[in-house]
């Protein structure tokens, strides 16, 4: 599975300067999808649906409480879909009566609005499933923010399992320099006033040894040692840059907040292709702080892909001198 | 504000003094809300202004709000409008808001109101009898006519109690709030003096600070700001800043290559060095500590309380 | 790496009407060091302890158990019927008190009303990603999990 010259022209690209430190990076989300409907639809539905069925209880779990949340996001996610891919998802409404269609899928069912009985699964696994997004739902209480529900198949190096129930800050525990910046602290502050259709975004990155979107905890074993792989003959091929797209989402009738996160992958030979990208990944990995190299799990290959890249930057020297 | 277009209804006076308005959306789907919530309606008076009522009407209704207004001696006109329109009526509304949020761990709620104050419990009853968990309301007005929802609220038989001052009755905080299981939440819609026998009361009796929860009235923006001067310290240009817009939008009106993000003071992005002024700082994103130094300020959103401020760009 | 939330000194909140004290064997010493830095013994407290009391103090009623299960049954059975006011307290290994905190917060006790202090920096429960065993070990940095056989490096990031 590649990138098509579309999805590569279309890639989140996330480096605004040639130094990445931790902020508060949040925009608004204006007439735009929350959820990406993108090539690589099916073949992420059919990986997902694989890793639940190995490990349900490790990827998927919503607390009794957060019942009303389900609903909530259900709601949202079908709206979205809807208005934004009309030829693939419809929605139509007959008071609580509501029938979904799901084209691509190939897949349509009626049922009762907020009665959990009418549907295959519950309301949040129902609509997840069916979605490329992992996807958190919090609730929020006690002046914070609880990770209470959540679908999690194509993880950065975290546990679903692990973090249930946590609160903000408990489940941004080992990201090093954030909490002394105070960026959770105020990241906290603002998403506990996002409003009612108003959704924010930001993005996160990463890298990653193959085109691999499952790197969770869980299976840390299948792929950790695949960073022991890379050499400058591979690291085009093998090294990606990976972002993740995330929404904030006020759920209205739960008063909760949903956390969706779109994957995306990409390779440096595929990167490359823009000059600017090349540039700006170059002097962003050469400034990276040794913690955050390290916390990103890039220890093992860091000084390869910057070696790499220096022999693809047309002028790196030229590149340092502007920035 | 001004986000959804609505029709009126229906009306129906549940007091001498208190009216509901039942209102249909004309331009699409009513925004849904949770228990507790509260919007602004725009008041289209000589001069333009915002109330904001509480929500009474089911969150899982998804065809009509409505909402409770007492005629209010004091208002400045808002409460008198609404009660002399028709139905058929149209008003705009701004989206829901929650400052009164139910817990969704308590393994009971206990509700206090009085008067008016019954309106964002009304919308909690719906929600708490869906999932089962217990639940009192408590409810102070001064008599069954002047005692809006007396009718609706018989359905609950003895897990609602009424308090009517003309005959005597009197809410005793003590009384109720003592003696109830972990993990009670108490949620209270009364006037000051009584919310502070409660509060004095489940604090006496050892219930902690996040168990009790009152309305928090969003105050609805009347904020004058105020123009001031910008003062570039680099280049000395100054940049004038009209009330009605920010110094980021001034600042790029001047063609300023300013940095933002978020454009809501939320994310520090459009931080700027004050060298030489005093901030009004409008943000939620400094700590008091930070707001206090007064030597940065965020300009989409913050002004100056000085007539101008040095800044350094 | 930051560990958070970090298990503190515990604090008696008076402003409580009722104090429950949960401890596992000797660390009730810790207890006595805490009540002895006060300037009065709250009222209402009532203490469970597991194993034999070191020093046993006249002023203090304890009620002891033969394992923590036994004293779980008998929490719950406090919890189920207590009222609001109570304060609880763990004081014990790091296992034994976020096991008893788990319980605590399950009757809808807040963080508010709970308070904790460990007594060990010894044994704690390593959570193994692959398998998702709860493993009891001794302060390490690294080690195999019992149940699936992988080796772990141990981060220093708590679960609930
Ligand atoms: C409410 C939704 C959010 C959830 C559920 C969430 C969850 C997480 C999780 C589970 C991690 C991985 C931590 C680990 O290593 O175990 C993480 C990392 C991180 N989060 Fe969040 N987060 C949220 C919002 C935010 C926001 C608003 C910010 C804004 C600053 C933020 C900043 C970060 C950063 C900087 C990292 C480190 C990422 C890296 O360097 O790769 N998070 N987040
Ligand atoms: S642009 Fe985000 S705080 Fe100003």
């Amino acid at each position: 599975m590649t990138n098509s010259p579309k999805a590569i022209k279309n890639f989140p690209f996330p480096f605004k300067s040639d130094a990445y430190m931790y902020s508060v990076n949040i925009q608004p989300v204006t007439n735009e999808a929350l959820f990406d409907v993108d090539e690589h639809y099916h073949g992420e539905i059919e990986e997902r649906d694989r890793i639940l069925q190995a490990d349900k209880s490790g990827r998927y779990f919503a607390f009794p409480h957060m019942k009303d949340a389900q609903w909530d996001a259900l709601e949202i996610i079908m709206n979205d879909l809807a208005d934004y891919y009309p030829e693939s998802f419809t929605l139509t409404q007959e008071g609580d009566r509501w029938t979904w269609l799901n084209k691509k899928l190939n897949l349509e069912d009626t049922f009762t609005f907020l009665d959990e009985t009418t549907l295959p699964y519950e309301p949040f696994e129902y609509i997840s499933r069916q979605v490329q997004e992992d996807i958190i739902l919090l609730d929020q209480r006690e002046g914070d923010l609880f990770l209470d529900a959540g679908i999690l198949t194509f993880p950065a190096s975290w546990s679903l399992d692990f973090d249930a129930g946590m609160r903000f800050e408990e489940f941004h525990g080992p990201v090093p320099r954030a909490h002394e910046l105070g960026v959770f602290k105020k990241a906290k502050a603002f998403l506990m006033r996002v409003q009612i259709g108003k959704p924010w975004t930001r993005l996160n990155w990463t890298m990653t040894v193959n085109r691999r979107l499952d790197t969770s905890l869980e299976t840390y074993a299948d792929w950790g040692s695949d960073r022991n792989t890379v050499t400058l003959d591979n690291c085009g091929e093998k090294v990606h840059l990976r972002v993740e797209v995330q929404r904030f989402v006020r759920l209205p009738r739960s008063n909760g907040l949903m956390f969706p996160i779109h994957t995306y992958l990409i390779s440096l030979e595929e990167l490359v292709t823009n000059p600017d990208w090349t540039r700006r990944l170059y002097q962003v990995l050469k400034n990276l702080p040794p913690d955050l190299v390290e916390y990103k799990g890039l220890s093992l290959y860091h000084h390869t892909v910057i070696t790499w890249l220096s022999q693809v930057v047309d002028e790196p020297e030229l590149a340092e001198f502007h920035s | 504000m001004n986000e959804q277009v609505v029709r009126v209804v229906e009306i129906e006076k549940l007091t001498p003094r208190i009216k509901r308005f039942r209102l249909v959306s004309v331009n699409g789907k009513l925004a849904s809300f949770s228990p507790g919530s509260h919007l602004a309606v725009e008041i289209p008076l000589a001069k333009r202004q915002y109330n904001s009522y509480s929500l009474c009407s089911s969150p899982y209704q998804t065809n009509f709000y409505d909402l409770a207004v007492l005629l209010s001696e004091n208002s400045r006109g808002g409460s008198e409008y609404l009660h002399q329109i028709t139905t058929g009526t149209e008003l705009k509304l701004g989206l829901p808001k929650n400052s009164f949020a139910l817990n969704s761990l308590a393994r009971k709620y206990i509700l206090i109101a009085g008067g008016i104050g019954i309106t964002p419990l009304i919308s909690m009853l719906f929600v708490i009898t869906r999932h089962q968990i217990p639940f009192e309301l408590h409810y102070a007005a001064k008599s069954p006519t002047e005692c809006a929802f007396y009718r609706f609220l018989q359905q609950y038989g003895d897990r609602v109690k009424f308090y009517f001052s003309e005959r005597g009755n009197r809410l005793n905080p003590k009384q109720i709030l003592q003696e109830q299981p972990l993990g009670t939440h108490v949620y209270l819609c009364v006037p000051q003096s009584l919310r502070e026998d409660c509060r004095g009361a489940a604090s006496a009796l050892g219930y902690p600070k996040s168990a009790v929860h009152r309305e928090l009235f969003g105050a609805v923006k009347t904020n004058k700001f105020k123009p001031f001067t910008a003062v570039l310290a680099r280049s000395e240009q100054r940049i004038d800043v009209p009330q009605d817009k920010t110094l980021l939008e001034a600042l790029e009106a001047a063609g300023i290559k300013a940095n933002y993000s978020c454009r809501a003071g939320g994310c520090g992005a459009c931080e700027v060095k004050v060298i030489e002024g005093e901030i009004n700082h409008l943000d939620s994103y400094y700590s008091p500590a930070e707001k206090a130094e007064q030597n940065r300020i965020l300009t989409c959103i913050s002004r100056a309380k000085s007539k101008q401020l040095v800044i350094d760009l | 790496m930051l560990s958070i939330p970090q298990v503190t000194k515990l604090q008696f909140d008076l402003s409580g009407s009722r104090h429950l004290i949960c401890v596992e064997d000797e660390a009730i010493e810790i207890v006595y060091t805490r009540m002895a830095e006060l300037k009065r013994i709250p009222e209402n407290l009532q203490i469970l302890q597991t194993g034999a009391t070191v020093i046993s103090r006249k002023d203090l009623k304890v009620e002891q158990f033969d394992s923590v299960r036994n004293l779980k049954d008998r929490l719950r059975e406090i919890l189920d019927r207590a009222m609001m006011g109570m304060r609880f307290y763990g004081v014990g290994s790091e296992r034994f008190v976020w096991d008893l905190n788990r319980c605590a917060r399950s009757f809808g006790l807040s963080e508010e009303e709970i308070s904790l202090e460990t007594s060990d920096r010894g044994s704690k429960n390593i959570y193994c990603a692959n398998c998702q065993t709860i493993n009891c070990v001794d302060n390490t940095d690294v080690f195999t999990c019992y149940s699936c056989g992988t080796k772990l490096e141990v981060l220093e990031h708590f679960s609930r």
